[in-house]
């Protein structure tokens, strides 16, 4: 580090950045959704240049569970606002493919796989340890059953 | 800054807010669209073409990526991501990348800007507000109110 002087030290640089060039940051965490929460809790000009990703489902806690035919599947949702979980509605799954697993569950935008349905919830044999839209292969094909 | 036109070229002279002189390639300059547009509204012909927003010491940074920029083409790609990585290693800190990304967004270099708050994203990647705070030595200027929000917003997040 300083491996040129510098004759002006310490202006609050961060204030020099415009609320344009801000969010341009924000937008390069690569829809990362901790890391633009963290972006918005380091100091108010930030957080002014930023909102809160939304969520497609935001992280759905899916207890462990066990499937058997007459299993009842208990899904929840995180309320940020709130800080509570609760029961989604499946109103709100229509827009989105909800695949729930052992190990995770995800959600996929409905309309970039017409063929799933989207008012149930789909469970699958294994679940992925995270999911994203880039890890491709996921887990689609093994779907085990639907639930809704 | 010496003038060198070994080749046809033609030489434009941008004059930094503190009076430095850069004469560099038509082709070089017109890498930022503000100088592109003021030489085709023909600002050029007279003198040099005045930048008051940014410094010598940045614009010499700025025109060493336009230079690099122009003089390549699409097949060097892969060579020219390596050369961008270590252009924006060698702009050192926050403070001069911050620099840098403000002339690139007054100079509007898209390829520049988008480099520059790339590599400010990755260096907060991963890092707790406080660890952001402290590394880039950002005051926490919550009030206790939006400091409890904060906390709201986070606590999931981060407990």
């Amino acid at each position: 580090m300083g491996r040129r002087p510098r004759t002006v030290v310490e202006h609050r640089w961060w204030s020099d950045l415009s609320r344009e060039l801000l969010e341009m940051i924000v937008n390069c965490l690569q829809n990362n959704y901790l890391d633009v929460l963290r972006f918005r809790a380091v100091c108010r000009s930030w957080r002014r240049s930023s909102t809160p990703l939304p969520r497609a489902i935001p992280s759905l806690g899916v207890p462990p569970f066990v499937i058997n035919d007459d299993q009842k599947y208990q899904v929840e949702k995180l309320d940020e606002t709130e800080g509570k979980w609760v029961r989604p509605s499946m109103e709100e799954l229509k827009r989105h493919l909800l695949f729930a697993g052992y190990g995770g569950s995800f959600s996929l935008m409905a309309s970039d796989f017409p063929e799933y349905s989207t008012n149930c919830i789909h469970i699958t044999r294994y679940g992925p340890a995270h999911c994203d839209r880039c890890s491709g292969d996921l887990l689609i094909e093994a779907v085990f059953s639907s639930y809704g | 800054m010496s003038i060198t036109t070994e080749n046809n070229e033609k030489m434009i002279t941008l004059m930094s807010s503190d009076g430095e002189e850069f004469v560099v390639e038509e082709a070089v300059a017109a890498q930022s669209q503000t100088i592109k547009h003021l030489i085709e509204d023909g600002c050029s012909t007279e003198g040099s073409i005045p930048l008051p927003n940014v410094t010598g010491r940045v614009l010499s940074e700025v025109i060493q990526y336009c230079k690099k920029h122009s003089s390549s083409d699409d097949k060097e790609e892969k060579e020219l991501e390596a050369w961008d990585a270590e252009f924006v290693k060698a702009a050192d800190d926050h403070v001069a990348l911050t620099d840098l990304m403000m002339a690139a967004n007054f100079l509007d270099i898209k390829g520049l800007l988008d480099l520059v708050a790339q590599t400010l994203a990755n260096m907060i990647t991963g890092k707790s507000p406080e660890e952001v705070r402290r590394m880039w030595n950002i005051k926490n200027d919550f009030t206790p109110e939006e400091a409890e929000k904060v906390r709201k917003e986070n606590q999931w997040a981060f407990e």
